[in-house]
């Protein structure tokens, strides 16, 4: 009862603040998305351990900085995955989205290098191939 | 339940606590607004995976795994969309905080 309540409220919210979109996003599932899954866990676990082990040091060794990447995707679903992939796992944070440019905050050296080699802009691209 | 599933769901609950226990610590240790997200990253990604799916593993089949899953489907939808939304409020209201020259001010 109460969610039922509260989903109607959000969906009257969502209604006056004319936050939902016309279009429809549908969520394709396909073939590739069972091999991307795995490879973005596999990501996460070892940003985990990294900024785990960051945490528990005594001297702290993070070197916070920021950086901008261009994506080589161009529908805004690939853009939205790659952006919260990045998100997801742990010392890169997508800050702003701009002029196809994801402005990133990235907690240490090897967590900015791993953007610049662009391991998480190859997978979501491949993605972003087999949905096309 | 065979004693195997058993421990392997005790070990990924007391592994995802120790990840929430290490981000919960990162929240203290780390010096800046930015950072502390960073952190707190941490919970919400491997702590809650590997609590849930630890969960999962004691429901076994049933319609309680099933709600499990989806919990875990809209925490990793949601967790990013709150770090994106706290960030960028963040650039928007007072960009130091991102960019880091609050190190020399704020400290």
């Amino acid at each position: 009862m109460l969610g039922v309540l509260s989903c109607l409220l959000v969906t009257v919210l969502a209604i006056q603040l004319k936050i939902y979109s016309k279009g429809h996003h549908r969520l394709k599932i396909n073939l590739r998305l069972p091999m991307y899954l795995p490879w973005l866990l596999k990501e996460i676990i070892k940003s985990n351990i990294h900024v785990a082990r960051c945490i528990l040091h005594p001297q702290l060794p993070i070197q916070p900085q920021t950086l901008t990447k261009k994506p080589s995707q161009k529908t805004s679903a690939a853009l939205a995955v790659h952006a919260n992939s990045i998100t997801l796992t742990p010392a890169t944070i997508s800050v702003d989205i701009s002029d196809q440019e994801i402005f990133i905050h990235a907690l240490t050296d090897i967590s900015a290098q791993g953007i610049i080699d662009g391991d998480i802009d190859k997978q979501v691209s491949k993605l972003e191939k087999s949905l096309t | 339940m065979s004693i195997a599933v058993n421990w392997l769901s005790a070990i990924l609950l007391v592994s995802g606590a120790a990840f929430c226990l290490i981000g919960a610590l990162g929240l203290f240790r780390m010096p800046s607004f930015i950072t502390r997200v960073h952190a707190a990253s941490l919970i919400d990604s491997l702590g809650a995976i590997l609590i849930l799916t630890g969960l999962m593993l004691q429901g076994g089949f049933s319609l309680v795994t099933v709600k499990l899953i989806l919990i875990l489907i809209f925490l990793l939808l949601t967790g990013p969309t709150a770090i994106h939304a706290l960030t960028s409020t963040a650039l928007h209201e007072d960009a130091s905080l991102i960019t880091g020259k609050e190190n020399s001010s704020n400290t």
